[in-house]
């Protein structure tokens, strides 16, 4: 999707100066002691400069890079004033990732030479482990897999991925930068669980008698890449609809709902609490849903329900846009979205 | 870091053993040739530090700042007790040894490994300028290939310590070098070489060569020196005819068996006026000697630039010879008349009466006859006196050089060349026959395979010259007399030429292919090491003014040629940088969406600044309705492939499509007149 055949830059680094240096100070001490050997080896780094700029040149020229997905993870636990600390979600055992991963795909697309030596960093993010790929020779590719330093709760964009490298001496740095497209991944908010949260009580009654493990048809929800499509409805599908399962329930099933607005507390601390309710509930096997203001209430259950519930709190503006509440009910999370969006272009 | 180590304070190395193997196998190869100058104790410093490294490296905790400390103390002491200074070329190498040591001993971060390569070609620098040999030029090659090699290697990737890494490395370095041979040729022959005399000038130790006084002992102390003094080539001249004697310094002053240059040392040689026969032109390669002559095929008429013909015809240089020289002169005979002056200096003697003993004075007084007869008699009375060569003649402690005199002729009756050319020129002077005492080298190797002679410091030589009326002054090489040196003296070149090329001769009288085929060889590394001093050593600033000149460039100066060669090189660094750093080329999706801007642009409906897609489809279709069903298709599907949610891959072919369609979109310049 990106092919990346442009954006490529040299910088100097300090082996550029360094080489620069020795190279100065070879040609002086070679004239002051007229002696043709030293200027033999100062002609020779000079060549190793100049031609090793062209090997670096084309050592990232034939390489080509793609995302393949972006792991989401969550924030690392904001400090909240004038709330009491509770537990958290992780501390019952859970692996709760706090560290986004990339996974990207590399390809040494040549038809000689190869991709030696190679360092990967994501402009705006600090890389903390995987930056370093191992060497591709002609026409090798390899998966890598970069762990991101912590971030904050929020949508994050992927703007570019810049593959730089020393290589083959260290005199001078390429860097071959890949535009993403802006691509975004969301990072949850850190979850806080433990306590009552107070849930929509009509909710509850209303679809109470709904579950999973029943045997009678409850309705349809939209099918999942990867599901199993046993229960996909073939028939609806035939007729030119979208894949959707059929749910099944009947026995006694809880659900849950949560009202956004009933929560109380500050933003960031709602966000966490919530998180960390979804997280639990999710793992208890109900049925749960979540209500923002403006929006329609989502019931669901399963990995795919908890990744968009999670995500939709990741979108949730942040606390300075609370200012004007009337703007935030008027047009909902995805105005903020879209002016974001607006703002980077 | 991957592949890093913890080290005990906390350190993260990101030199891993096998980095640290690299870099202290190629350092510990260059400390090697540089034993002989800088003594053997301070590499051996060198080298422990670099184990020490290494040890630090094995066990993952880095070496303790007690151990750099004392190493750096250590080091100081070695260098100030092998050289008792920090001036002059070896003491300055031995310094540097010292300190890079060190700097080894502390090197954890990847940052360091670069610096301590970076120091490791200044070891090579310093290796060549210990040592100009072709060897060591060689040594120095295949080390900055390896050290190359190990830069390639650190850079190659996390996956270093692969075989693969050292067979790439091997291959991409060597393939670099010889891509980068016409830089270094280009460089080499273009780039301006200083004048000599540029420049901080680092003065290496006495180099043991001729003097340019005579005792007792000096040429004798040469004999085992196996060094190279010079060589030359004759330029169309086959000099067969006289055993060759390459004239140094001519002594003026006569001290018994010491000789001196004398009072008239700054005295000009008279023009070259009356000569006769033809010259010889020969180019010669001095080695550095620290001293002021230039060697020559006697009797030097002409020297090169920036040299002078002293009185007596010898070559000094202006400068002193610190560095390889290269030069061409002319010999040839000459016959001038002997002056008031030099006449006067040539049979100076002591004036107080008792400097010299009377059993001397009889001696001289002996000869008796024409000067032609006199010098005969000389002859005889060192053929036939009972004298010996030896190189050991023992001492003559601190004696005047009369009473040495005295003592050798009466007395010892051993000697080297030193003490008979000194001998003979004294007495000749007691006889009232003008002499002079010359100071060089005598015979030399013929090179059959590189048309040179190679001349030795043990080929030192001394003998006299005496003047004879109508002759001029006139060759003796006394030692030639004694009994016992037929050996020492110089070979004829005939000889020496005939015995290169008569193989058969040389086989008789060695036995054995074997012996040829070494010889052979011998002589062939000898051509090669010569034409290497010729063109890489010997290429200095006056060859390439004359290379410049043959070329066509006599026009210019070297500093314009300099100034220009540099503006030159600065564009052209300039323009592959611009190339280099030029703006990026927009990705195809931005590419094909800034050319349907500039179509409709055409039609007067350019995209304003910050006009989003959707907005700007609007505007459009507004203005010309007709385009409708092909804009907003387009449009959305732009929005679509730009502004996808990250969970939706957009397959390539849309991409694709898109830039399709807005290649083919060519809307009509007005309205189009609805078909009725």
């Amino acid at each position: 999707m990106n092919r990346g055949r442009a954006g490529r830059s040299c910088s100097m680094t300090a082996g550029t100066w360094r080489l620069l240096a020795i190279i100065v100070a070879t040609i002086y001490a070679a004239a002051s002691q007229n002696n043709g050997p030293a200027y033999l080896l100062a002609f020779g780094l000079v060549a190793m400069g100049c031609v090793g700029l062209l090997y670096g040149w084309r050592n990232l020229a034939e390489v080509e890079v793609r995302v393949i997905e972006v792991m989401p993870a969550f924030a690392p636990p904001v400090a909240v004033t004038g709330e009491e600390p509770a537990e958290e979600a992780a501390a019952d055992g859970e692996e709760v990732p706090e560290r986004v991963r990339v996974r990207l795909a590399v390809r040494q697309v040549g038809e000689r030479g190869g991709c030696y030596g190679v360092r990967l960093s994501l402009p705006g993010f600090e890389v903390v482990s995987g930056a370093e790929l191992p060497p591709l020779a002609t026409g090798e590719a390899c998966e890598a897999v970069v762990t991101l330093a912590p971030l904050p709760r929020g949508v994050h964009r992927l703007e570019e991925i810049a593959l730089s490298s020393l290589y083959p001496f260290g005199f001078l740095q390429v860097t071959q930068r890949t535009s993403l497209g802006g691509r975004e991944f969301p990072v949850y908010p850190h979850p806080v669980s433990g306590g009552e949260l107070p849930l929509r009580a009509d909710f509850g009654d209303r679809l109470g008698t709904e579950g999973v493990r029943g045997d009678d048809f409850v309705g349809l929800r939209r099918y999942q890449p990867g599901e199993s499509q046993r229960h996909v409805d073939w028939k609806a599908v035939a007729r030119g609809h979208v894949m959707q399962v059929k749910q099944f329930g009947g026995d006694a099933l809880k659900v849950s709902l949560l009202d956004w607005e009933n929560l109380p507390g500050e933003v960031e601390w709602k966000l966490s609490r919530v998180a960390g309710w979804l997280l639990e509930k999710e793992k208890a096997g109900e049925r749960y849903g979540l209500a923002f203001p403006g929006g329609a209430p989502s019931l669901g259950q399963g990995q795919a329900h908890l990744a968009d519930l999670l995500e939709r709190l990741a979108r949730y503006p942040a606390q300075e846009a609370r200012r004007d509440p009337a703007a935030r009910r008027r047009k909902g999370w995805s105005f903020l979205r879209r002016g974001k969006r607006e703002g980077a272009r | 870091m991957s592949g890093g180590r913890r080290f005990g304070r906390g350190k993260v190395s990101e030199v891993t053993l096998g980095d640290g193997l690299w870099l202290g196998a190629v350092l510990i190869a260059a400390s090697l040739p540089l034993m002989g100058a800088v003594g053997f104790p301070v590499v051996a410093c060198f080298i422990t530090a670099i184990l020490l490294f290494l040890n630090g490296l094995r066990e993952a905790k880095g070496v303790s700042r007690l151990v750099l400390w004392g190493m750096l103390l250590i080091g100081a002491g070695v260098v100030w007790f092998v050289h008792g200074s920090v001036v002059g070329m070896e003491p300055g190498v031995a310094l540097f040894l010292g300190l890079f040591g060190v700097k080894i001993l502390e090197l954890r971060r990847a940052r360091d490994y670069r610096v301590a390569l970076s120091l490791g070609y200044f070891l090579l620098l310093c290796n060549l300028f210990i040592s100009s040999e072709l060897s060591v030029s060689l040594i120095v090659g295949c080390l900055f290939l390896v050290l190359g090699m190990t830069l390639h290697r650190f850079h190659f990737g996390n996956a270093r310590h692969g075989s693969q890494a050292l067979r790439i490395a091997t291959g991409q370095v060597a393939k670099i070098l010889v891509q980068g041979a016409p830089i270094i040729l280009l460089l080499f022959f273009f780039f301006p070489r200083a004048p000599q005399g540029f420049g901080v000038q680092l003065f290496r130790k006495q180099t043991t060569g001729m003097s340019d006084e005579l005792r007792p002992g000096t040429v004798e102390e040469l004999v085992a020196d196996g060094s190279l003094a010079f060589r030359v080539r004759f330029l169309g001249y086959d000099p067969k005819q006289s055993p060759y004697y390459w004239r140094g310094v001519v002594l003026w002053q006569s001290r018994g068996l010491e000789w001196y240059r004398g009072g008239f040392r700054d005295m000009l040689a008279q023009g070259t006026t009356g000569r006769q026969g033809r010259w010889i032109h020969q180019e010669v390669i001095l080695e550095p000697h620290g001293g002021y002559w230039l060697l020559a095929l006697d009797q030097p008429l002409m020297g090169p630039e920036r040299s002078r013909l002293q009185l007596g015809r010898y070559l000094l240089s202006r400068t002193r010879v610190d560095q390889r020289r290269l030069y061409e002169a002319f010999s040839g005979e000459l016959v001038e008349p002997l002056s008031q002056m030099e006449r006067a200096m040539a049979l100076r003697l002591p004036r107080d009466e008792g400097a010299i003993s009377q059993r001397l004075w009889d001696l001289a007084d002996s000869w008796k006859g024409t000067p032609r007869e006199k010098v005969a008699a000389a002859q005889r009375f060192f053929s036939s006196g009972g004298f010996q060569y030896t190189l050991s003649s023992g001492g003559y402690g601190h004696r005047d050089g009369w009473e040495m005199l005295d003592e050798f002729i009466f007395n010892r009756k051993v000697g080297f060349c030193s003490h008979y050319a000194a001998a003979y020129s004294s007495l000749m002077r007691m006889a009232g026959i003008p002499s002079r005492t010359i100071i060089g080298y005598a015979g030399g190797e013929w090179n059959p395979i590189g048309g040179f002679y190679s001349i030795y410091q043990s080929d030192a030589h001394a003998w006299s010259e005496v003047w004879l009326e109508d002759e001029g002054w006139v060759r003796i090489d006394p030692t030639r007399f004694v009994p016992g040196a037929a050996g020492q003296t110089p070979a004829l070149p005939l000889q020496a030429v005939e015995e290169e090329t008569a193989g058969d001769a040389v086989q008789g009288d060695f036995g054995g292919e074997g012996f040829l085929q070494m010889r052979r060889l011998s002589y062939q590394w000898a051509a090669i090491n010569y034409r290497w001093t010729l063109w890489v050593l010997g290429y200095d600033h006056d060859v390439q003014r004359e290379f410049f000149n043959s070329i066509g460039l006599y026009r210019f100066r070297t500093a314009t040629i300099f100034l220009a060669s540099l503006l030159a090189a600065g564009a052209v660094m300039a323009a592959l940088w611009w190339w280099l750093r030029r703006p990026p080329a927009a990705e195809p999706l931005e590419m094909a969406y800034r050319q349907l801007g500039l179509k409709l642009a055409r039609l007067g409906m350019e995209r304003k600044p910050g006009e989003t897609p959707a907005a700007y489809c609007e505007r459009v279709v507004n203005l010309r309705p007709d385009l409708r069903p092909v804009l907003e298709p387009l449009f959305s599907r732009y929005a679509l492939l730009r502004y996808a949610p990250w969970k939706l891959a957009v397959p390539e072919e849309d991409l694709a499509g898109f830039c399709r369609e807005v290649a083919a979109f060519k809307p009509a310049k007005t309205v189009p007149e609805p078909v009725a």
